[in-house]
């Protein structure tokens, strides 16, 4: 038995590509047992970038700890054989676009009818409703869409937008949310009996991570968000370009922030650094640890971040300060900014955190055995829990590999699943 | 009562600026009464860029619908306080460094020894073990030591690395971790009564976010990640820059070919295409009208400069005939071809956008002392019990007298402890 939370938990998979199978490796994580329905081919992320047939590196670090069940849903009998499991499953997972589950017949109305208090969770691109509900979506598109992009404000050297690089943001917010929504639907329904429909969508997890900039507060808003609706709204009906609309939001953006020498990144004679101080005592310690004396931002009360002498203070404070933190190296201003109180950190590479002595002490990594590929080094589930500690329960699984305990366990016998294995229904 | 799953549960929370707030909030969405403890002229989120005094947008965007209790926690009075409201709370929230809960009396040993099957979520940093443990870390020096920062690969002109700039997201990915373990620690205790602490950190949410740049996979790993981790070693051993290597780790040359996933400028804006199955860049290839492969091409190789150079001008050609017509003339080529794509859009038009309000996904409020506001709606639809955002933010200590009178305090002892400054 699993030592998550979750263990014992029935849970019936019918996703793809990040947000959801990741939504669900967090659960298998917690114990939870997923059956993974996946295509007699593989689900596309199998597909993508195979370094062995049908496995990838991009499946492999989504669909740790999972069964696999690979099968035919547009055939009737797979649909049947959907409808025999869901009597023993506690929550299900889709992301298909909105009216697809209802063509597989694996929608919540039908799967509800064999289990009354299922818990069935539907994350689409765009929500149910709205122009959008039916497009594709996937994360780029929804990064688009959703202002991400927009807000990452990168360009090529051609001008052309580029996707903020750090990876599929609006993807892995869902993924948390669906492991969120199922915990907070079974505590639900180990309250009252009941099972529901939960649903969410990428579109509303980049809304939500973007937070204030989506939000409209008046009289918060009038010097920043508002200058950026106003300039938006003449630059739309002028036709202006995209580059030039990010260009101006960035420099309002920037405008707020005169003198910014206390939460940014810096070059160092040696690599680059990052100073996140958010608080007046914390901006005094670094004023303290740089020779700083004076910065009209904390020291005079009637300091306007309008004016044009708060500019050009703050345009002189960063210059000397970019120029006074370039003069040493890295391990320096770690040294002394850490001795001083100041959060700082060097700029390390992803590919290097597995060596890293905090990544390792905190057992952020975990290392586990896939059955054709051997081993690989990954990141670990997010949680400690004294009582019912996370713990990955495999490496992800070879396409269709439990196939036959999940049919025989559904009460089909070895010449049935030969006849549907032979029909070409299940792998 | 609210309607949400968590109704009836009660939360204290210790904690500021976004990650413990953003994680908190969500619980109020789901229904949870969330109790915020603040210190006397509140947390440093209020504080910070305040468009009325105690009053901060960062603040009334990651507190809706908290109730606000203002304890001086230095004083003992004040942890005499909490120590009397825990046995009616289900679930402590806190994110203070590794050593401070203890001097505070509010660490998980002495609140279990209060109530049994308390359920503590402890948010740190880094991580309670390592050599950076008791080290400060806010977003972005998190983003800083995990890598996300150097998979944004963004800089100033004069080299140096910028944030990424279009959210915090180890602290937001790292809210929806403590409200996710605390609904799955309230589903355990359901079933077996015990509590338990839970740590979580903005930095395991920073790796969890970048899943296959950290994770090792030697097989896999030998086409790309491995030979690039070397080339970047090898730089950074003879003293390159950050840019030079960062720009070794994200070779564009690896990228050239990409007409698949990639924003496009069109004449009027930007479009995106997300195209990730080879059914689907076939469609991508009639709709953009190219014979280019891509990176599709079995003969792709970024090594070779021939081939480069070859994807390089059917680049510049693709890109060109997508900058002549209007991001709603591809929008429409698109739609009937079959690929998923969409508009870049900013997001402060996101507050009207037809797709948000259909979904029902920005929600309007009223804060008492700020007036009218429109924010992100709850992320998630419960058929059953639904979420709903349980009202604006609270000004600062509105609910503070309500509080210390359930702890048993009467008025004369509550006046005592406002004018010594232990609430307000």
């Amino acid at each position: 038995m699993a030592s998550g939370p979750l263990n014992g938990v029935r849970i019936l998979e019918f996703t793809q590509i990040i947000a959801g199978p990741l939504g669900c490796m967090l659960l298998a994580d917690m114990g939870a047992d997923i059956i993974k329905v996946e295509p007699l081919i593989g689900e596309p992320w199998r597909l993508n970038a195979q370094f062995i047939p049908l496995e990838s590196k991009t499946y492999q670090s989504l669909n740790r700890g999972k069964k696999s069940l690979a099968m035919d849903l547009q055939r009737p009998e797979a649909r049947e054989i959907v409808h025999r499991i869901v009597k023993d499953i506690d929550v299900v997972v889709s992301n298909y676009r909105p009216d697809v589950p209802a063509r597989l017949g694996i929608d919540y109305e039908t799967l509800r009818q064999i289990k009354p208090d299922l818990i069935y969770l539907d994350s689409t691109a765009f929500g149910r409703r709205g122009p959008w509900a039916n497009k594709g979506g996937y994360d780029i598109v929804v990064q688009g869409a959703s202002g991400f992009t927009a807000s990452g404000g990168r360009f090529d050297e051609d001008g052309n937008p580029v996707l903020a690089g750090a990876g599929a943001v609006a993807d892995f917010a869902t993924g948390y949310s669906v492991a969120m929504g199922v915990c907070a639907a079974l505590f639900h329904r180990s309250q009252t009996g009941e099972g529901q429909l939960v649903e969410t969508s990428l579109l509303a997890n980049a809304l939500m991570f973007q937070g204030g900039s989506v939000m409209s507060l008046p009289p918060a808003d009038t010097f920043g968000r508002q200058a950026i609706v106003e300039m938006l709204d003449e630059a739309h009906a002028r036709g202006a370009s995209y580059t030039e609309m990010v260009e101006a939001r960035t420099a309002i953006m920037r405008g707020r922030q005169q003198g910014n020498i206390y939460y940014r990144n810096y070059l160092t004679s040696d690599g680059a650094i990052a100073i996140g101080n958010l608080s007046a005592s914390l901006r005094q310690k670094m004023r303290d640890a740089l020779g700083i004396e004076y910065d009209p931002r904390d020291h005079d009360p009637n300091y306007d971040p309008r004016s044009p002498e708060a500019k050009e203070f703050g345009d002189e404070l960063i210059a000397k300060t970019e120029a006074q933190i370039r003069a040493e190296t890295t391990a320096h201003w770690v040294d002394l900014l850490e001795a001083h109180g100041v959060p700082v950190a060097e700029i390390l590479f992803p590919e290097e955190m597995d060596r890293q002595q905090q990544v390792i002490e905190n057992e952020y990594i975990v290392e586990l055995d896939h059955e054709l590929t051997g081993p690989q080094v990954m990141v670990a589930p997010p949680h400690k829990m004294s009582a019912s500690p996370p713990k990955p329960q495999g490496a992800s699984p070879p396409l269709g590999r439990d196939n036959e305990a999940i049919l025989t366990s559904a009460g089909y016998s070895a010449e049935d699943i030969e006849g549907l294995r032979s029909a070409g229904v299940v792998l | 009562m609210a309607s949400g799953p968590l109704a009836g549960i009660r939360v204290l929370e210790f904690t500021q600026i976004i990650a413990g707030p953003f994680g908190a909030m969500m619980l109020a969405d789901m229904g949870a009464e969330v109790i915020k403890v603040e210190p006397p002229g509140g947390e440093p989120w209020r504080l910070f860029s305040q468009f009325m005094p105690g009053e901060s947008k960062q603040f009334q965007e990651l507190n809706r619908g908290k109730q606000s209790l203002v304890l001086q926690l230095q004083d003992p009075r004040a942890q005499d306080v909490v120590h009397r409201l825990i046995p009616t709370i289900d679930v402590v929230i806190i994110n203070y460094r590794p050593d401070v809960p203890p001097k505070l009396g509010i660490d998980y040993p002495t609140l279990s020894a209060i109530k049994p099957d308390l359920i503590y979520v402890d948010n740190t940093a880094f991580g309670r073990q390592g050599p950076m443990a008791h080290r400060p870390g806010y977003d972005i020096v998190v983003q800083a030591v995990s890598g996300l920062m150097v998979g944004e690969g963004k800089f100033e002109e004069d080299g140096s690395p910028k944030a990424i700039s279009s959210t915090a997201i180890a602290d937001y990915g790292t809210g929806l971790a403590v409200a996710w373990a605390t609904s799955a620690a309230l589903f355990h205790r359901e079933r077996t009564g015990e509590g338990q602490m839970i740590e979580t950190s903005l930095f395991a949410t920073a790796l969890a976010f970048q899943g296959g740049a950290i994770m090792e996979q030697p097989l896999a790993d030998v086409a790309f990640r491995a030979p690039a981790r070397e080339r970047r070693r090898e730089l950074a051993a003879q003293g390159a820059s950050y840019r030079e290597q960062v720009e070794a780790r994200n070779p564009m040359g690896a990228y050239y070919g990409n007409i698949y996933y990639r924003p496009f400028r069109t004449s009027d804006g930007a479009v995106v295409i997300g195209s990730l199955s080879p059914t689907l860049w076939a469609k991508v290839r009639t709709a953009l009208d190219t014979d280019f492969l891509g990176f599709a091409d079995p003969d792709r190789d970024p090594n070779n400069e021939a081939w480069v150079a070859m994807a390089t001008e059917e680049l510049t050609k693709i890109e060109a005939h997508v900058a002549t017509k209007t991001t709603a003339e591809w929008l429409e080529i698109f739609e009937r071809e079959g690929v998923p794509a969409g508009p870049v859009q900013f997001p402060e038009d996101m507050s009207e956008n037809p797709q948000a309000l259909a979904n029902g996904l920005i929600v309007e409020l009223e804060h008492e002392l700020s007036g009218p506001q429109k924010m992100v709606a709850p992320i998630l639809k419960f058929s059953k019990s639904p979420l709903e955002a349980q009202g604006a933010a609270p000004r600062l200590g509105r609910d503070t007298d309500r509080y210390l009178a359930e702890a048993g305090l009467d008025a004369s002892a509550i006046e005592a402890l406002r004018s010594d400054g232990v609430i307000e």
